[in-house]
């Protein structure tokens, strides 16, 4: 919108190198970096649209009347929920667990990552039975897993491990495996043992990687958590989501249901801001 | 002047001897002979260029030397040890500083780098560093990363790091093939200070014939397939050069001449004659 105002005022000055003036490929419109204030105006658009088609969704009783409660409503809702005493209990019954999962994905994960990208007998022997594993779909042994693991955080976490783990695993193989060869002879040509190879050249090299491991793990471990509580009955954001849609109250089921949306919303963007002062060093960030 | 009398090195252990190096790779229908039956020595201080048409296997006679990988014939010695592995004595600058040097750490942790590995102590190893980076003349940059800087920058950042350890002999892989022209004559001269200053052996490989005629104490010529030594060429110019005059020294020309005609003598390359038909616009 105001993009093009400014290819135009900008005319070139007719002088003795005079430059003729090309109108922008479509390439270019559709590469250019938008101002701020053209992202906070789409930004906003949207935003109007999804409140818009909510609406319609609610005017339209899609799924039975009650089912889709009207905008004001959902908002509310989403603020009697958050203001309630028991909510921060609430939040880090999920919050706590997750934290806790994460953290085992990212140490764990990233060990097995470096010992198999390293060593390329180990990555291609384990390749085809880490695609195996991965596939394993944890809601069929939530009812058996309550059994043993009982309805605890330990629940949670084990599920967090077992389904999160393996998108930094193979981000983790991936960078270990494209380290500049060169960075890895000077490594050596300067004496650094097997172990401060590692600290210091390939696991920074690699934590590019790593962070979009740890972006795609963080809220896919959010959605294991709620899944688990819903599932396994387990204390938390994704329990009082089940209970209240059981006793049928369905607007505080969907006060519940957004405070987990936008939970999501703050990991993602949270993680993303970490990794570009993190990984500030890095071409891509720079 | 400047072209002082040739010293005659004193009759001790070379730093760097190369013995019948040969190095074949498997390949998948033949074998691939790279090198073949190569000598070569560097004396204590000594500054060798080594030059070459492309693709005669400078890198794996550079990777050789440094320990990097292993000869298939043949015996490498650094300061009279064979080299197994990467030597104590031995440091490298690569061509590429934008690979080289870590972008993740500051200017003087990636100096200091080679101390840690040692486990120097941090303020000692930091001291070092700095001092090192004042000697290649870059005082004010501690701090800062090195993509911050300048190719050349860069790569005096690369060189830092290659004294930080005090080495005896260093390796330098095509180091100024990547800087500006200005940029360039600076390094070289930084390199010629360097020897003066530490007494370090140095072996240069460049595709540049120039720049061996100004840097080498002796050049040493590789051609053909699979390479060895055509020959070795004594440069008279002492250890103090300047880049106007020692280019200007009638000699330079003559020395120059003589590479190339050596190089286009194998008659392997089409990459050399063509460089030189440019380089002679000079002289």
């Amino acid at each position: 919108m105001s993009t093009t105002a400014e290819t135009t005022s900008t005319r070139p000055t007719p002088g003795a190198d005079e430059i003729e003036p090309r109108s922008r490929t479509f390439a270019e419109w559709a590469q250019h970096e938008p101002s701020f204030r053209t992202v906070l105006g789409l930004r906003a658009v949207i935003l109007a649209c999804l409140l818009v088609a909510w609406q319609l969704l609610h005017a339209l009783e899609v799924g039975g009347p009650g089912t889709i409660p009207s905008v004001p409503g959902v908002v509310r809702e989403l603020a009697a929920v958050t203001t309630e005493a028991g909510f921060a209990s609430v939040l880090w019954q999920t919050v706590g667990p997750w934290l806790l999962g994460l953290v085992i994905v990212v140490v764990g994960g990233v060990a097995i990552g470096v010992v198999l990208g390293t060593f390329s007998f180990a990555y291609r022997s384990t390749r085809a039975t880490i695609d195996f594993v991965r596939s394993f779909p944890p809601v069929a042994v939530i009812p058996l897993a309550v059994l043993t693991l009982g309805v605890s955080t330990k629940l949670k976490v084990v599920f967090i491990v077992a389904t999160c783990i393996w998108p930094m695993v193979l981000q983790t193989i991936v960078g270990v495996r494209s380290v500049d060869p060169i960075s890895r002879q000077a490594a050596r040509s300067m004496r650094l043992s097997w172990w401060q190879a590692v600290r210091w050249v390939v696991l920074p090299a690699t934590m590019p990687y790593v962070a979009t491991g740890l972006r795609i793990s963080a809220v896919m471990a959010l959605l294991v958590t709620i899944g688990v509580e819903i599932l396994g009955g387990v204390a938390g954001l994704g329990q009082s989501i089940a209970t209240f849609e059981a006793a049928g109250d369905v607007d505080t089921m969907w006060g519940y249901l957004l405070t987990a949306m936008l939970l999501g919303v703050i990991v993602s963007q949270g993680f993303s801001r970490l990794e570009r002062f993190a990984l500030r060093w890095h071409a891509s960030q720079r | 002047m400047t072209n002082a009398a040739h010293h005659r090195k004193e009759v001790t252990r070379p730093m760097l001897e190369v013995r019948s190096l040969s190095m074949t790779y498997a390949g998948p229908e033949s074998p691939r002979a790279v090198l073949d039956d190569l000598n070569l020595e560097v004396a204590a201080s000594e500054f060798v260029c080594l030059v070459g048409p492309s693709g005669v296997g400078k890198t794996t006679l550079l990777r050789c030397l440094s320990g990097l990988q292993r000869p298939t014939h043949g015996e490498v010695r650094v300061g009279g040890g064979l080299v197994v592995e990467p030597p104590a004595a031995l440091s490298v600058v690569f061509q590429d500083y934008s690979r080289s040097l870590f972008p993740w750490m500051s200017v003087v942790d990636n100096v200091a780098l080679p101390l840690r590995a040692q486990g120097v102590k941090r303020a000692k190893r930091l001291a070092r560093a700095a001092e090192m980076l004042d000697e290649v003349g870059l005082a004010d940059v501690r701090k800062q990363y090195p993509w911050q800087l300048s190719g050349g920058m860069q790569q005096r950042v690369a060189i830092a790091r290659a004294l930080v350890d005090a080495p005896q002999m260093l390796l330098m892989d095509e180091p100024f093939a990547s800087v500006d022209a200005q940029t360039r004559f600076d390094l070289e001269d930084l390199a010629l200070t360097i020897r003066r200053d530490t007494g370090v052996s140095i072996l240069l490989v460049t595709h540049d014939i120039d720049e061996s005629v100004y840097l080498g104490d002796r050049i040493v010529v590789l051609s053909g397939r699979p390479a060895s030594v055509a020959t070795i060429l004594d440069v008279p110019f002492g250890h103090r050069r300047d880049q106007i005059r020692t280019r200007a020294d009638p000699r330079f020309a003559e020395i120059r001449t003589e590479v190339l005609v050596r190089i286009q003598g194998a008659g392997e390359s089409e990459a050399a004659p063509a460089s030189a038909a440019n380089l002679d616009l000079v002289g």
